[in-house]
């Protein structure tokens, strides 16, 4: 392979998180049990819980480790309902989430409730009237804060801001699978739950956490003993805690430098791919849209082709949408913004790390322009 | 009396409630006040049980629903 542009999948470990799970994988000790061999393991889950809230700024005790993202969404809606004791609850959220969170969301509401839906635009962003009007009187609400397959970053501010006071009662779950350690989320940016994910941040994606505000009743999805404040039983993966807890002290250190790196080398790579002829980026522009994401559409091209064709040049990148990758149908993120069938067929999510060369931009823009041509070049009709 | 922390056991299974609180007990300052909140009808026996072999003291025992709101003073180590 040349060209590693698929971070949406994993990032290579960096030096530092590498030797941090390394230095873990064969202790077998329980950080639960009372001898001096569970010192460590005890020590490096409170690291894991610390450097986790230092990215609210919350207490150490806020903080739930999960085995990733998926589960802290699942704990963060389920956990929540069911906390208040309510059977037919009334949920909003928009389209683009995290296709976890609406399974969730009708999981939720297979008894009676409701979920709803706020409008995007054509960019996938959501504005505070959509997500008030949607959120009228419901029991959640979750905000999306950078949106996975289009990259389009949206003000959680001013939406849960909204959200406030179209639904004072509602617990907000704010969804920071794809921002944290890259972007700032001080305070949770006014949630009540923030869900992280380790690969954000570099680490490993096995890995995440819910942060709870205090005083956010919360049950446990997967029931036990102590760990976790006993909100979240079983054994701790302690080299994944290990990963994700030097991959955060790094993404601290590194923001906002970090982010600003990956803006220009997506920056650099989009003006090559949109010279090729009919070509579309999707979302917002460069500067609007996480940190190393580019999603575009070649007219004429399916994704999933395109993604193959790419990887048999030696390039990594992803179908533009994961979660519909293999199952041979449009992306409905890219039809719920109103892309036409031939746009919402046609994607490709190429996603960049700080470690990322000039030379892997250079080799992704020539395999994409020759798989283009050559895809093309078989479809009857294509420009 | 305001608690100084709020323990959330909701959702959980006795011996959680009891063991949260005596976690938390254990760094607590003496005349702290830990407020539990439990689901499970056994926190109503199991958290006064512990506070009176604990030597801590027991202000409050309601339950509204059926959330137990229990709040507990913690008393010098004996």
């Amino acid at each position: 392979m040349t060209a590693y542009l698929d971070h949406a999948s994993g990032w290579p470990p960096s030096d530092a998180v590498r030797d941090a799970m390394a230095r873990w994988i064969g202790v077998a000790t329980s950080p639960m049990a009372l001898h001096d061999h569970a010192r460590g393991p005890a020590e490096l889950v409170e690291s894991a819980h610390s450097a986790l809230a230092d990215l609210t700024g919350w207490a150490n005790d806020t903080v739930v480790l999960t085995s990733g993202a998926t589960e802290a969404r699942n704990l963060a809606m389920k956990g929540s309902i069911a906390g208040r004791g309510l059977s037919t609850p009334v949920i909003a959220l928009d389209p683009l989430a995290h296709a976890s969170a609406i399974a969730a969301a009708r999981s939720l509401t297979r008894d009676g409730g409701q979920v709803r839906m706020a409008d995007v635009d054509e960019v996938g962003d959501v504005m505070p009237a959509a997500i008030a009007a949607a959120a009228e009187g419901a029991d959640l609400v979750v905000i999306t804060h950078g949106q996975a397959e289009v990259g389009c970053v949206r003000d959680a501010a001013a939406l849960i801001a909204a959200v406030r006071t179209a639904a004072p009662h509602a617990v907000v779950v704010l969804d920071a699978e794809e921002t944290a350690g890259l972007l700032p989320i001080p305070d949770g940016l006014g949630a009540d739950l923030v869900v992280m994910g380790g690969r954000s941040m570099g680490g490993p994606a096995w890995a995440g956490a819910l942060c709870v505000r205090p005083g956010t009743l919360l049950h446990p999805l997967i029931e036990g003993g102590l760990e976790e404040y006993g909100k979240r039983g079983g054994a701790h993966d302690l080299p994944a805690l290990a990963g994700i807890t030097a991959a955060a002290h790094e993404a601290c250190a590194a923001m906002p430098a970090r982010a600003d790196a990956m803006r220009a080398m997506a920056g650099r790579i989009t003006d090559g791919l949109l010279g090729v002829p009919q070509v579309v980026l999707n979302g917002p522009g460069p500067h609007e849209r996480l940190p190393g994401h580019v999603q575009v559409s070649a007219r004429g091209v399916e994704g999933e082709a395109l993604a193959l064709a790419m990887a048999a040049r030696g390039v990594a990148v992803s179908p533009g949408s994961a979660c519909t990758f293999g199952a041979g149908k449009s992306s409905p993120v890219l039809e719920a913004m109103g892309a036409d069938d031939d746009i919402a067929r046609g994607a490709v999510l190429i996603t960049i790390g700080p470690g990322t060369t000039d030379a892997e931009l250079d080799a992704a823009t020539r395999a994409f322009e020759e798989s283009v041509a050559a895809l093309r070049a078989m479809a009857p009709g294509a420009p | 009396m305001t608690p100084t922390r709020t323990i959330d056991a909701l959702g959980t299974w006795c011996p959680v409630p009891v063991g949260l609180l005596r976690r938390a007990a254990a760094t607590a300052a003496e005349g702290d006040v830990i407020e539990v909140l439990a689901d499970d009808p056994l926190a109503a026996v199991d958290i006064p049980a512990w506070c009176h072999s604990a030597g801590h003291e027991v202000l409050m025992l309601q339950q509204e629903g059926r959330v137990i709101t229990t709040r507990v003073r913690i008393s010098p180590r004996r």
